[in-house]
């Protein structure tokens, strides 16, 4: 009855990396800092052109007038550099935007998805979790190599195409060293992108913890200190007594009146809703009327509502 | 009873110390539809959760065509198809694109031709090339069945398949289940909390009550004993005190 299957068919782990590039190359965010990273490879190849050929400008113009004044004329400073110098800002684009592209790359194939609430099907397909992130590890390593190649590229044109420029051997193999290194870099940030968005329960701490890894906490910490400086109404209450209108009509000044009962011991701190937070004692502090917060605990365990404050009073 | 295609020994899964299903026990021969019924909470998802290799149970076992879930995993997917009970798809995705993935994901030979055919089948074949995410719920639904079928299972797990199903949809879909049953002999196992789904569909009932299966028979010896649906009902009732009801007429 069970339909049949091929051998020739993509292996599970190539199919969910198939899948997976097909998604995130769709991916807007993607598909924006993939080309954010090749435009900053051009720009890096176009910022060390012009300030070699700037270099070289001035040197060729002092060179007519040291020739012109009989002047020993020194060697082209361009020439005493190594061309791959062109590309010198191209490893500051690489450590921070392809960085930040493969961390959400990484990220984005994770939570594809997770997304789309699809795992409960793949996980009733006959497909190992092992099979299933080797699949995604693969697009990772996939998509990262072709940013790197496409960078690699670039600067291969750029140094074909510029004039005067040519290149050893030996550098060739410096520039593909460094792409080379760029990709297990960027593999690392993807790595832990991908680790991000398989832990975080939200796709934008997921983004966050990897560029930010206090983020959350931070986030968390601030949240506590903002809900913390929200005023709290707090009675201290020493007594509560019924008295007849007559009586408190008959109220006047130097009248004691009688706390029954009542001991320096029985104050009752309360929220405004009449709920008991704490018991404490009446005392001074620097010649000022004070209480003393008192939790005990026997007393305090029958209070409803008191869970949790507990930690904040004691 | 014939040959079990599906058997439970003792399966049992605790989340944080509490049982959610406890030591079920119990065979369901081939070419069953076998309902589970119970009120929300009762167990229903995550036996199926288990029986799907979705999850890992804390004790006991279960074979699925002779294939223990917890030591042969990859087997017994080979043989079951899953829809679980809010189906979801890649939404940017045609219905064709999404089951072409998960008939290659089946390994199957010819997906294309099969993908169509099984569209056909469900007579969705005019949703084919539409985008997932404009999907009603009742269509969601049927490509879900038809992801589940790409490979012709020989057990078919729908879990609450009705749920959010305007009358029609559920009509639909009912006709689709006793027709996979009849004419390609899949097993049926159904997790609902409709009596009338067991009694217009089901051939056996199992009845779980707070992880425990209280109740387990065939449909058949049910109503010649109970009658119709309101003496299913009673039946339910009897044996499951505290659970919620839900009959649809």
């Amino acid at each position: 009855m069970t339909a049949a299957l091929t051998p020739a068919a993509l292996t599970p782990a190539r199919l969910i990396a198939n899948q997976s590039i097909r998604f995130v190359l769709r991916e807007r965010t993607v598909a924006l800092l993939a080309v954010m990273f090749v435009v900053l490879v051009l720009i890096s190849a176009w910022l060390g052109w012009q300030a070699t050929a700037t270099v070289n400008r001035i040197y060729l113009d002092a060179a007519v007038f040291l020739q012109a004044s009989g002047q020993p004329v020194p060697t082209n400073p361009v020439l005493d550099i190594s061309p791959l110098s062109l590309m010198r800002n191209m490893s500051v684009y690489v450590s921070l935007i392809g960085a930040l592209a493969a961390i959400v790359i990484g990220n984005r194939l994770i939570t594809l998805d997770r997304k789309a609430g699809v795992l409960p099907l793949i996980g009733s397909r006959p497909l190992t979790a092992t099979a299933y992130a080797r699949g995604k590890i693969a697009a990772l390593a996939l998509l990262i190599l072709g940013l790197s190649v496409i960078a690699g590229l670039v600067s291969v044109l750029t140094f074909a195409l510029l004039p005067a420029i040519s290149v050893t051997a030996a550098q060739w193999l410096q520039l593909t060293g460094f792409f080379g290194l760029s990709a297990l870099y960027m593999m690392i940030f993807g790595l832990i992108g991908m680790a991000a968005g398989g832990m975080a329960r939200s796709e934008s701490v997921g983004l966050l913890v990897p560029v930010a890894p206090d983020a959350a906490s931070d986030w968390a910490a601030a949240m506590a200190a903002a809900v913390g400086l929200a005023p709290a109404e707090l009675h201290a209450v020493l007594h509560r007594m019924r008295l007849s209108l007559r009586q408190v009509d008959g109220f006047h000044v130097g009248q004691v009146i009688a706390l029954p009962g009542i001991t320096v011991g029985s104050v009752r701190l309360e929220a405004t809703d009449g709920r008991l937070l704490a018991r404490a004692r009446l005392g001074q502090m620097a010649g000022l009327r004070a209480v003393r917060v008192q939790v005990p605990a026997a007393e305090m365990s029958e209070t409803p509502g008191y869970v949790g404050q507990r930690r904040s009073l004691a | 009873m014939t040959q079990p295609i599906l058997s439970l020994n003792r399966l049992t899964q605790v989340f944080d110390r509490v049982t959610a299903v406890d030591a079920l026990t119990m065979d369901i021969a081939q070419g069953e539809i076998f309902g589970f019924l119970g009120h929300n909470g009762a167990g229903k998802t995550t036996t199926v959760q288990m029986l799907t290799t979705l999850a890992k149970p804390a004790s006991g076992t279960a074979t699925i065509a002779g294939h223990d879930i917890t030591a042969d995993p990859l087997a017994v997917c080979r043989c079951i198809g899953y829809v679980p009970e809010n189906v979801r798809l890649y939404d940017t995705l045609t219905a064709r694109e999404n089951l072409m993935f998960f008939a290659r994901l089946s390994r199957l030979t010819a997906p294309l031709a099969r993908v169509s055919d099984v569209l056909d089948l469900l007579d969705c074949a005019t949703l084919a090339d539409k985008r997932v995410g404009g999907f009603s719920k009742g269509m969601r639904q049927r490509i879900g069945l038809a992801q589940a079928i790409l490979h012709q299972p020989q057990v078919l797990f729908l879990d609450e398949p009705t749920s959010g199903l305007d009358p029609m949809g559920i009509k639909v879909l009912r006709d689709l289940v006793v027709r996979l049953n009849t004419e390609f002999g899949m097993t049926i196992f159904m997790n609902t909390h409709l009596i009338s789904e067991i009694a217009k569909t089901c051939t056996s009932i199992g009845v779980l009550n707070h992880g425990k299966l209280v109740f387990h028979d065939r449909i058949d010896a049910v109503t010649a004993r109970y009658g119709d649906d309101a003496a299913l009902e009673a039946l339910y009732l009897s044996v499951n005190p505290v659970g919620r009801l839900a009959v649809v007429a």
